[in-house]
């Protein structure tokens, strides 16, 4: 390359980073507007509007999975109060949040980048998590979903750069801050109980870390770290997490159980770092942090650290899955939603932290521009071909959009919703709605369940029914009759 | 300082009377599950008056019509109510409870939700059923339902 290529590419580059990352933030964006509600959105979003937002809230928590942060959110969201095709709006707001907490946490550990690089940094983080999402439905386009396993990662970064800001604030901010703090810390352990661990080791690691400075700032800290405990205590032993318990311990302790999560893990870990998207994300944060004249707050000071920080990480993010695989001795095929708070916690420790200390350690002597351009112009240039092409979770969105698909459900579920809605509405002495099967719907916005064909088939159809106060909502074709079962009694 | 301690004391109390309410809540439905565990120890699950209410509910549906209260097990009478919560609560599990009363929300197109209200007794260890509200209610559903014409049941 020649200097003055070289100069016009440092130019460039940021540009078309830029691009492509807010590109890849406006397709999510335009997923988010034709995302639709499933049958288990509505069941849970029923409970609270019929028995009211605390008896919903202790009814799911004892009965369904003691995520207290996610029941409440189930209990207090616009389809409770009967607003089904408020959805989209819900979704958008989801990724807004999401970006809104992954440039809180570039403003406590990055505030000495310039604004241009902590923005780039975010919709690199953004547009990068969702390129290399195990699935863009489970974390994000479903609701449900994501409230436990997106949530959970919003959270974790509000909660880590508040504490940060914590540390450093004096002593009367942090006599005045300490209540929110121990609020927001409190709601974001009842997310997902794939977090426990990581709050676990960080309400011990803070309190190992601050033991030999000065008394004053552990004095501080103890507070947090017991409010943390106490956190994982309390969702512990929340009746509705204990209920997953309930076979005799050889069930959980198999080694096949150990034995699936170690191969998934590792198919995880594969699939990751051989998707160009991976390396797109860590040549950014190269350049960022390779032409920033300041570095991130949570390096890894000692290169002989390195090895062992990756792979005690590594290791970390192993154990942060074991909760699923325990609570239901599962062997079977990869749950691709755990994955979600595992990628996010890898795509953190990457980004502000192994990068930002390898850069340090070596720095651009080390990386000559000219290859660090003409790698991060190559990786950028394959991911929008393979974006284009339909490769990646975010690929696949690209092509049901271009297809039509996308569109097409949309029209679909808000046609069946605005029936569902208007029939309830009558004053008929029985409410009949035949719907239409829902065949072909797009992979990368929606997941079942949806009404069945045999109305006896599942449980779906009751919440529809309820929901939209409706006797019975048939799936055409569907020529079963109510209470055939009573006949042989 | 103080007022960091002050805040984790209120923190702490806050929660330990959350998790006080769920516990609550929590063994007053597996107090509930207790007339279940009686079904299989083949133990009464109804009180007398339990089973005359029953009865009495039940009546309107033709294929009961010739039986009578007193050839009608509670095993019977329990598996019927299994049926009907299967086919009309919106859940497999009370959705409220309150001392000796549970709740359980119906599928009904009504203007006011319907729930099926059951009433419990203690009897030492065992737990009786005294009365089941509303259980008319879905038993005169389903006899409207299947006087309806066949054509306004499935579709067209």
């Amino acid at each position: 390359m020649s200097d003055k290529l070289v100069r016009l590419t440092e130019k460039a580059l940021p540009f078309f980073l830029m691009c492509f990352s807010f590109g890849i933030i406006a397709l999510l964006l335009i997923g988010a507007t034709h995302a639709h509600a499933n049958a288990e959105d509505i069941e849970l979003a029923l409970i609270a509007r019929d028995i009211g937002i605390l008896n919903s809230w202790i009814h799911l928590s004892i009965t369904y999975d003691g995520r207290y942060s996610t029941n409440m959110l189930h209990s207090i969201n616009p389809l409770v109060f009967n607003k089904v095709l408020w959805y989209k709006h819900i979704i958008v707001f989801i990724l807004l949040l999401l970006t809104m907490a992954v440039h809180t946490i570039n403003i406590t550990i990055l505030d000495n980048f310039s604004r241009y690089k902590r923005i780039l940094t975010t919709v690199t983080f953004v547009s990068g998590f969702f390129l290399l999402n195990p699935s863009l439905a489970h974390s994000l386009y479903w609701m449900g979903s994501s409230f436990v396993y997106l949530f959970s990662c919003i959270f974790f970064f509000f909660s880590l750069a508040a504490y940060m800001q914590y540390i450093k604030s004096s002593p009367t901010v942090k006599k005045t801050s300490f209540l929110p703090l121990a609020l927001l810390l409190f709601v974001s352990v009842g997310f997902s109980e794939l977090f426990l661990p990581v709050y676990l080791v960080g309400a011990i690691f803070m309190v190992l870390y601050f033991r030999k400075s000065k008394e004053d700032i552990l004095s501080y800290i103890i507070p947090v770290a017991i409010v943390l405990l106490a956190s994982v205590i309390f969702m512990v032993s929340t009746p509705g997490l204990g209920l997953r318990f309930q076979e005799p311990i050889e069930r959980y302790l198999q080694l096949t159980v150990f034995k699936s999560s170690a191969l998934n893990y590792l198919t995880f870990l594969a699939n990751t770092v051989t998707t160009p998207a991976f390396w797109l994300m860590v040549a950014v944060t190269c350049y960022i942090n390779l032409t920033s004249p300041t570095q991130s707050k949570l390096l890894i000071k000692s290169k002989l650290q390195l090895p062992l920080a990756v792979l005690g990480v590594l290791i970390a993010l192993y154990i942060i899955t074991l909760p699923f695989y325990l609570t239901k001795a599962y062997t079977g095929d990869m749950p691709v939603r755990i994955y979600i708070p595992v990628l996010f916690l890898l795509l953190f420790f990457l980004i502000y932290i192994l990068v930002p200390s390898v850069t340090f350690h070596f720095p651009l002597n080390y990386f000559p521009k000219p290859a660090l351009y003409a790698f991060l112009s190559i990786i950028l240039l394959i991911s929008t071909y393979q974006l284009y092409n339909g490769k990646g979770p975010v690929g696949l969105l690209l092509s049901e959009y271009r297809t039509g698909k996308i569109d097409e459900f949309d029209r679909f579920m808000t046609s069946r919703y605005s029936e569902l809605q208007a029939a309830g509405n009558t004053t008929d002495s029985y409410k009949l709605v035949c719907v239409q099967k829902l065949n072909d719907y797009p992979k990368s916005l929606y997941t079942y369940p949806d009404s069945e064909i045999d109305r006896h088939q599942s449980k779906w159809h009751k919440f529809i029914e309820a929901y939209f106060k409706i006797d019975e909502v048939k799936v055409l074709g569907d020529s079963t009759l109510r209470f055939t079962r009573l006949k042989t009694y | 300082m103080r007022s960091v301690y002050f805040s984790l004391v209120a923190f702490t109390v806050v929660l330990l009377s959350v998790h006080a309410i769920q516990k609550i809540h929590y063994d007053n439905l597996v107090r509930f599950f207790r007339i279940g565990e009686q079904w299989h120890e083949g133990k009464p699950m109804f009180t007398a008056n339990g089973k005359i209410k029953m009865a009495q509910y039940l009546q309107p549906l033709r294929h009961l019509q010739t039986m009578n209260d007193t050839t009608f097990t509670d095993v019977q009478y329990i598996a019927f109510i299994e049926q009907l919560l299967q086919e009309f609560s919106v859940h497999s599990l009370p959705a409220t409870s309150t001392a000796n009363t549970y709740y359980y929300n119906l599928l009904i197109n009504k203007n006011e939700p319907v729930t099926l209200k059951f009433e419990l007794i203690s009897n030492g260890n065992e737990i009786l059923i005294n009365d089941v509200q509303n259980l008319d209610v879905l038993v005169q559903y389903i006899k409207t339902y299947r006087q309806k014409a066949q054509q306004k049941k499935v579709c067209p």
